[in-house]
């Protein structure tokens, strides 16, 4: 299930890994438990699949959407989260922003912090290999460009700051 | 396949959609053919897949990124394209692409009809099948400009602000 609102009037339990599920309450929201004991003390209104191994839970009568991982990790307060890209060096792995105040945590499925990235720019991913933050004005793409690790390694147009990057790794 | 550069040892054929593939030219770059016609006049150094009906072209030797379509259009000279997402409603499915151009972001689903022309280069992600959101401003918490999956705009603010101001607008109240 990609998205999914609770339906209001009835007991409705959704897995979202393993033994961690959301069980419909009375009022229509969302509890979080794990083999019968609540993980989160918030309650949700809706949730959504980021990867296959990471939900979004949005809270209820509040704007704040928290992550669950499927190793019981959560990621507690973010603004909001969504998928960064998909990285495949070796099969499938997924990154996951997490929207804060004054920039974007990017995470990886485990729940790791990799990197902080200032402000909310499109970020992604160049040759499986770099963080790309594009700037958002101007006449034609500008970028800064991080390792994996939030390193920060060039800044410029965008070919020529990737170019740059490759160089310097 | 999803990413893959061109091997410059051997003149070989990389299928992309039905009739439509990507023949090596020996030397590390590859021109795109339709059966036995050539579609692009470039040749293009490797490829990305951004949806089930579009690959992206990356030119060879220009900082030039091209879209093939399923159909065999071509889209020509992007700075950057990427996908922006899935839509899974029951009414309409499909994928959004960006297409970076000068001043700004050209919104297209993979069957090439134009939503909607984003100026600048921001963050655009679909939020709740429902949306598309430009990210705005890089303060201390995001703001953002909504408009519905036709282009139309629909809302400005911060980010839950903006998104129920829009679903209200979407509701008629």
């Amino acid at each position: 299930m990609r998205f999914a609102y609770s339906l209001g009037g009835m007991t409705d339990v959704k897995i979202l890994f393993g033994d961690i599920i959301a069980e419909e309450a009375v009022k229509g929201t969302f509890l979080v438990s794990k083999g019968g004991k609540l993980v989160s003390p918030f309650e949700y209104a809706y949730f959504w699949r980021l990867t296959p191994k990471a939900c979004a839970l949005r809270r209820e009568g509040s704007q704040k959407v928290d992550i669950l991982f499927d190793n019981g990790r959560w990621f507690f307060g973010a603004i909001y989260a969504h998928e960064l890209s998909k990285r495949c060096p070796n099969g499938d792995e997924y990154l996951i922003a997490a929207i804060v105040q004054h920039g974007t945590h990017v995470l990886n499925e485990e729940g790791d912090y990799l990197a902080f990235i200032p402000g909310y720019p499109r970020i992604t991913f160049h040759y499986d290999s770099f963080l790309v933050a594009f700037h958002q004005e101007g006449p034609t793409p500008r970028v800064r460009v991080y390792d994996l690790h939030g390193r920060f390694l060039s800044e410029g147009e965008l070919w020529d700051a990737i170019t740059e990057a490759m160089e310097r790794v | 396949m999803r990413f893959a550069y061109l091997s410059d040892d051997m003149a070989h054929l990389v299928r992309l959609f039905d009739d439509i593939y990507l023949e090596g030219t020996g030397k590390g770059t590859a021109i795109p053919y339709r059966g036995e016609k050539v579609i692009s006049p470039y040749e293009y150094h490797y490829f990305w897949r951004l949806s089930p009906k579009s690959c992206a072209l990356k030119r060879y030797g220009q900082g030039m990124v091209d879209i093939v379509f399923r159909s065999g259009h071509m889209f020509f000279g992007a700075y950057c394209v990427h996908e922006i997402g899935g839509i899974w409603r029951e009414d309409e499915s499909g994928y959004l692409i960006a297409i970076m151009l000068r001043y700004g972001t050209l919104v297209m689903d993979d069957s090439m009809n134009v939503r909607c022309f984003i100026p600048g280069y921001p963050r655009i992600a679909i939020i709740e099948d429902m949306f598309l959101v430009a990210y705005l401003h890089h303060k201390t918490v995001p703001r953002v400009r909504v408009y519905d999956l036709a282009g139309e705009f629909l809302a400005e603010g911060e980010l839950w602000d903006a998104i129920d101001k829009a679903r209200s607008k979407i509701r008629g109240y």
